[in-house]
């Protein structure tokens, strides 16, 4: 909504998110440099940042899945780890662990690389479900408990994990409760064909790419990202939408094509979502569009078939929007 | 040398008393009285008592060779029963007939298994007594069902203008717009589309523009919470009211 509609309204806007609106597209700006279309799902990372919540990208190898995750935490001028998760990975290389000092005789913990602003997990799905799990606490808490004590992790804190589709070989599917803590599932597809043709043009025309990366330059920082997710926090949301988003993860779990609906997390994920996409798109309040848009990345996941649908062939995107087309929008 | 000669002797010496000592201890074992009577008394041959001998043949005991069978019970009597009756459906005669009667029943057991997986394949829900039955969910909300080409819009337009309820009253405004794109097929009416869906059908069309723009004054006011005033009231229902002549004009 811009300025001039309001004055017709003759109402003052409730809250301005022209500062956040133009971070947006500085950050979108910046990751033009590098990377060729793949716009939806470069919103919905810059949703998640704003909204605060962690994001699984999901895609076939060689699509820039990580180095869009690379690029996003560039343009952030925060603290970012890359841990590449293997079958033999440990909980205790994820986290830390407790080091022996002789010459004190005191242990001494020693931070693992999940102490960071923005970590990376690249092919998340590579590790056994015992690393998984030593995930839950400093992803849904934002702290690890260690010896007894409690470390908190710094703000902001995000994850953004990749995973290969868990058809490929050597990928194990990822616990439920892990799932359920990523506020999206984004699934990156093929660029188009001229997407194709500019990725080819931008390098065999420019050379030095690498140099260009480098100088990425950040456009937020840890403590405006935090301000940011104040203001987000502001956006009107209408009586009639919160309704709406509850019917809509009511309705996962009556569904009779599916074997696991959606938990309550994921409403605080879908409203808190299109909060921040509202707020993206300079808009000081949520719509039922913003729902509806977002009820797929925030559902996929989250939701499991029933075996007979999954025989048929169905996806869980298949089922969310069957769910959408029966719900009538308030209006 | 005597010690040597003495040594030379010595085998034959211990020869010589290995022979004498149980010739003189077999002897002395076996009384006189006894080896007399031996040779005086005649065998007495031992016959078996055939009364003994019967009883033991008559023991259950000792019926190795016979099939004793324990007691049915009364499951086993309840399923020979069945047995019995179906066998009697079937035709057979045959007077044991547990085994057969098995087999009948694993038959009717492996074509019901049958049944119900194709059943499940083909998705037929005609009983619901075999899958999860799903209960019905009842949203407890309000909600806005109304079909817009039911509703009398120009009373209950005014009635809200005349009880201040702006709100409402751009609200019918609006969805009355929508009737009038819908009755002139400019765009397909359905609860579930979103406003912006509305406008997107109508690409490549002229009324696009200001209807995006109605459409954003609408989203504003119903979904944005801010109440309106009475001259702020009036400037949307004039691009309202604009846009509807416009779509006059248009038809």
């Amino acid at each position: 909504m811009d300025q001039i509609e309001e004055t017709v309204l003759g109402l003052e806007p409730q809250a301005d998110f022209s500062e956040l609106h133009t971070a947006v597209q500085q950050i979108k700006d910046e990751l033009r440099k590098r990377i060729i279309g793949q716009e939806q799902f470069i919103d919905l990372l810059l949703v998640a940042l704003l909204a605060d919540g962690h994001v699984l990208i999901e895609g076939v190898p060689g699509i820039a899945k990580t180095l869009t995750a690379k690029l996003i935490a560039r343009t952030v001028d925060v603290a970012f780890n890359r841990i590449q998760f293997t079958p033999d990975l440990m909980p205790s290389d994820v986290l830390g662990t407790s080091v022996f000092h002789p010459g004190t005789a005191t242990f001494d913990f020693k931070k693992g690389p999940i102490f960071s602003s923005i970590v990376l997990i690249d092919e998340i799905n590579r590790a056994p479900a015992k690393t998984q799990a030593s995930l839950f606490e400093v992803m849904e808490e934002g702290q690890i408990t260690h010896d007894g004590k409690e470390y908190t992790m710094a703000d902001p804190f995000v994850v953004l994990a990749t995973q290969n589709p868990i058809e490929q070989e050597g990928t194990y599917r990822l616990p439920e409760a892990q799932l359920d803590r990523f506020m999206f599932k984004i699934l990156v597809g093929y660029p188009s064909l001229q997407e194709e043709v500019s990725i080819l043009e931008i390098h065999h025309q420019r050379p030095s790419l690498q140099r260009e990366l480098d100088e990425i330059q950040p456009v937020l920082t840890s403590g405006k990202i935090v301000q940011l997710r104040q203001q987000v926090k502001n956006v009107h949301v209408d009586p009639k939408v919160l309704e709406y988003i509850a019917s809509i993860i009511v309705q996962t779990r009556a569904n009779k094509a599916l074997y696991l609906g959606a938990s309550p997390r994921a409403s605080l994920a879908l409203l808190s979502s299109a909060k921040a996409l509202a707020a993206v798109r300079n808009r000081n309040f949520v719509t039922p569009e913003d729902v509806q848009e977002l009820a797929h990345p925030v559902l996929r996941h989250r939701i499991q078939l029933t075996p007979e649908k999954e025989m048929e062939g169905a996806t869980p995107d298949d089922v969310i929007k069957q769910i959408i087309q029966k719900i009538e929008v308030p209006r | 040398m005597r010690f040597k000669q003495v040594r030379l002797y010595l085998p034959f010496l211990f020869l010589l008393m290995f022979w004498a000592l149980p010739q003189h201890s077999f002897a002395a074992a076996l009384p006189d009285s006894t080896a007399a009577a031996n040779q005086h008394q005649p065998l007495e041959v031992r016959q078996i008592n055939p009364e003994k001998l019967k009883s033991l043949q008559e023991s259950e005991d000792f019926k190795y060779y016979q099939d004793v069978r324990p007691d049915l019970t009364a499951w086993e009597r309840f399923w020979r029963k069945v047995g019995q009756w179906l066998n009697s459906l079937l035709g057979s005669s045959k007077e044991d007939t547990s085994d057969s009667n098995w087999n009948y029943v694993t038959y009717i057991f492996l074509i019901g298994i049958t049944v119900f997986v194709i059943i499940k394949l083909l998705q037929i829900d005609f009983v619901g007594l075999f899958g999860r039955k799903t209960s019905k969910v009842v949203i407890p909300y309000e909600t806005y069902t109304e079909d817009i080409h039911e509703l009398n819009f120009q009373s209950l337009i005014e009635e809200a203008e005349t009880q201040g309820d702006y709100r409402r009253a751009i609200r019918l405004y609006y969805l009355n717009m929508l009737k009038v794109l819908t009755d002139l097929e400019l765009i397909k009416w359905t609860p579930s589309k979103t406003n912006r869906t509305y406008v997107t059908e109508l690409q490549n069309n002229p009324l696009q523009r200001p209807f995006a723009h109605i459409t954003q004054l609408f989203e504003y006011v119903w979904y944005g919470g801010s109440a309106l005033n009475e001259e702020s009231f009036a400037a949307v229902r004039q691009s309202i009211q604009e846009f509807n002549r416009s779509i006059k004009a248009k038809a």
